[in-house]
Order: structure tokens, then C-alpha cells, then sequence
């Protein structure tokens, strides 16, 4: 009797897992911008600078980066404009931030995890679509590294 | 006599076979040594990592101002339609390439949009009147006037007027104040753009622990809309 409670519990547990898990849609860098507004999505990529990233902010020290999501290394294939939040002190899931004059090798994200990485490792980001322009923003919330 | 002799042969073709291998082999690595130097050479002045998507990024925001009713253009947009030299220059640098990697097509990308938007502003900035704001408030213009003096050096400012008498109070849901603000524009000339320009400005204090705080320039240098000069 007290098998089977057990074996119930952990289903549940495990269809718990698996239906929060199928929430979040891991789409392709090319059908971002196809999702509805505020739809929460998973993409991978490398993040890339434009020429002027915009400090979307105020003076008072916080604000965002808007940086380009791309698909491949060579800074190939699909992309999407993707919204960082920025950090002067390395906090997860920001990207410290970038000085007056900056290049590529400025990058420095932190992961959900802690770790710092640079604009050349691939990265899984989650992230809410936002429509209010056009094409779309990848309003980014969550940063994961990969596994080589 | 003749084993000796033999022997001492043997050893003098092992010694040369010895050299000619060194020489070989120091051969062989000044050989590698030049690969390497040279796809060094070639990785720093080679193919600009994201051209492609950068273009494809300036098409967007190009796109974007020819959508837009005033054809507001940003800052980094005015610079790529009246200096894409220097507007190149900078991208090349945040990529890490030199421009001359550029291909000569670069621009291949924005062209139909470049185009269109270059046309549209030109007429504008030869046709359209800047419209004055109705007030001024010239504590927070002071301000406004120094940031975009401070941004663009060499600016000339021709006129500044706000859309609003007094403060615009900004309360959250529960009615209590974020902050209050002043909006309004100031009509310009930013060197090395042919024309003169409106832009929006504002000003906000943020409301904490009771009292409103110092006031601040938001945005200044954003984007703007072309006019005629005074």
C-alpha cells in the first residue's frame, strides 16, 4: 500500500516536472519574432554587439543593453535584438557593463549559474518576446551556458 | 686501414645526413612558423565577424524611421546616412576587423531603405518647419542645453521650449508618484550632418521618501527629426 502511494507521488512529481518544463518552448533564432508578445521562450546563440549598443537606462545606475543574439560563431545565419539587463558587479544573468569605446572582446555575461563568459561561447537564453516594435525585442531574463 | 677508413666514411655520411635533416627540419618550422604568423595576420585583418547581422540590424532600425510619420531617425542611423565612412570605422572596430575587410557590396543590405530614408529626410529638412514649444522652462532647458553641448561638441542650438508649463506628475497603480517630468524639444545642428534637427528631451525627478529628487536629462541625443534651419 504504502509502494504504491510512494510510486503515485513521485508521477505526480515527475508530470509536475515535465508539464513546468514543456512551458517553456525552445524555438529557433529564426521564429523569435513569430511568437506572440510576452510569450516566454528558449533560443541559443552567441551574443554579438551592433555598432551602438543602446544603454536603454536612467542615470540612476540601472539599465539595459541591447545586444544581437546570432546563430552562429562567424556572427552568421539568424539573429534577434535581444534586451540585457546590466551590472556593474558581475550579477547572474547580466552583462557587466561595457565601457565608452567597446569591442566584442568586451563582453562579459554571467550565467544563471555565476559564471562569467565571453561573447565567443554558445549560450541558452530564456527570454519574453516584445512587440511593441518591429521587428521584435528578446527581452532576456535567464542566461545558461552549454555543454561543449 | 680499410675498416678505419670505411668507418670514418660511415660517420662523416651519418653527420651529413645529420645536418641536412637539421637543415630540414629548421626548413620545416620556419615553414610552419610563416603559416601560423600569417593566418595570425589573417584572422586580425580578415572577415569581420556579424557584418551580416549588423546590416542587418542597421536594415531594421532604417526600416523602422521610414515607418515612422516624422521619419524620426536615430543618432547611430543619422551617422550611417551622412558618414558611413566614419559610421563603417566604428563597426569595423567593435567587430575587430580593419574596414578595408570590409567587401565592396557592404552595403548591399540597407541600400533600398538607405536610399528611401536619405531621400524622405533630405526633403523634409528642406520643407519642414520646426513647430515652437508652447512654454519655457528655463531651469530645466539650462540643463537639457548642457548635456547636448556637453555630447555633441561644436552643436549649435538654435531654439528649446517644453510642451509643458509645470511638472506632470507619474503615479503606479496605487496612485502614489513615481516621479514628475518635463518634456519638450530643442532644434539643433550636430556637425557633419547636413541639416538641422529636432529632438525630444526630458527631464525627471524621482519621487523617493517623500520629496522629489535632483532633476535628470533622460535620452539626450536619441534621435531626432529633420527641419528647416532657422
Amino acid at each position: 500500500m504504502l509502494r504504491i502511494y510512494e510510486i503515485t507521488i513521485l508521477l505526480i512529481a515527475t508530470l509536475v516536472v515535465f508539464s513546468c518544463g514543456t512551458r517553456m518552448r525552445t524555438v529557433a533564432l529564426s521564429d523569435v519574432c513569430r511568437e506572440p508578445s510576452d510569450n516566454a521562450v528558449k533560443v541559443e546563440g552567441y551574443f554579438r554587439l551592433p555598432q551602438v549598443s543602446d544603454w536603454i537606462g536612467d542615470d540612476y545606475g540601472s539599465g539595459q543593453y541591447r545586444l544581437l543574439l546570432v546563430e552562429k560563431l562567424d556572427g552568421g545565419g539568424s539573429f534577434v535584438t535581444a534586451t540585457v539587463s546590466a551590472t556593474g558587479s558581475h550579477e547572474r544573468n547580466h552583462i557587466d557593463a561595457l565601457p565608452a569605446s567597446y569591442t566584442y572582446d568586451d563582453v562579459r555575461i554571467n550565467t544563471d549559474s555565476g559564471r562569467t563568459v565571453s561573447a565567443r561561447e554558445r549560450v541558452a537564453v530564456t527570454g519574453r518576446v516584445q512587440k511593441d516594435s518591429n521587428p521584435c525585442i528578446l527581452r532576456i531574463e535567464r542566461i545558461d551556458t552549454l555543454p561543449l | 686501414m680499410h675498416i678505419a677508413d670505411r668507418a670514418h666514411r660511415y660517420a662523416a655520411a651519418l653527420m651529413i645526413n645529420d645536418l641536412r635533416k637539421e637543415k630540414m627540419m629548421k626548413r620545416h618550422l620556419l615553414t610552419i612558423l610563416l603559416v601560423l604568423g600569417f593566418s595570425v595576420i589573417g584572422k586580425a585583418q580578415g572577415a569581420c565577424n556579424a557584418l551580416d547581422v549588423n546590416m542587418g540590424y542597421a536594415n531594421n532600425a532604417l526600416a523602422s524611421s521610414l515607418a515612422n510619420t516624422w521619419h524620426i531617425v536615430s543618432d547611430d542611423m543619422q551617422k550611417l546616412l551622412f558618414t558611413p565612412d566614419i559610421w563603417k570605422a566604428e563597426l569595423a572596430k567593435v567587430m575587430n576587423c580593419s574596414p578595408s575587410s570590409f567587401p565592396p557590396n557592404w552595403m548591399d543590405r540597407v541600400r533600398t531603405n538607405y536610399d528611401e530614408l536619405k531621400a524622405a529626410v533630405e526633403s523634409e529638412a528642406k520643407t519642414r518647419v520646426w513647430k515652437e514649444r508652447p512654454f519655457q522652462r528655463p531651469t530645466e532647458q539650462a540643463l537639457v542645453k548642457a548635456k547636448y553641448t556637453a555630447k555633441y561638441p561644436g552643436l549649435t542650438i538654435y531654439k528649446i521650449g517644453s510642451n509643458y508649463n509645470d511638472w506632470n506628475v507619474f503615479k503606479n497603480s496605487l496612485g502614489i508618484p513615481t516621479n514628475r517630468y518635463v518634456r519638450g524639444e530643442i532644434l539643433i545642428k550636430i556637425p557633419g550632418r547636413p541639416y538641422c534637427q529636432a529632438q525630444e528631451w526630458v527631464v525627471k525627478q524621482a519621487y523617493k521618501g517623500g520629496s522629489y529628487g535632483a532633476s535628470v536629462a533622460e535620452n539626450i541625443g536619441g534621435a531626432g527629426y529633420f527641419v528647416v534651419c532657422p
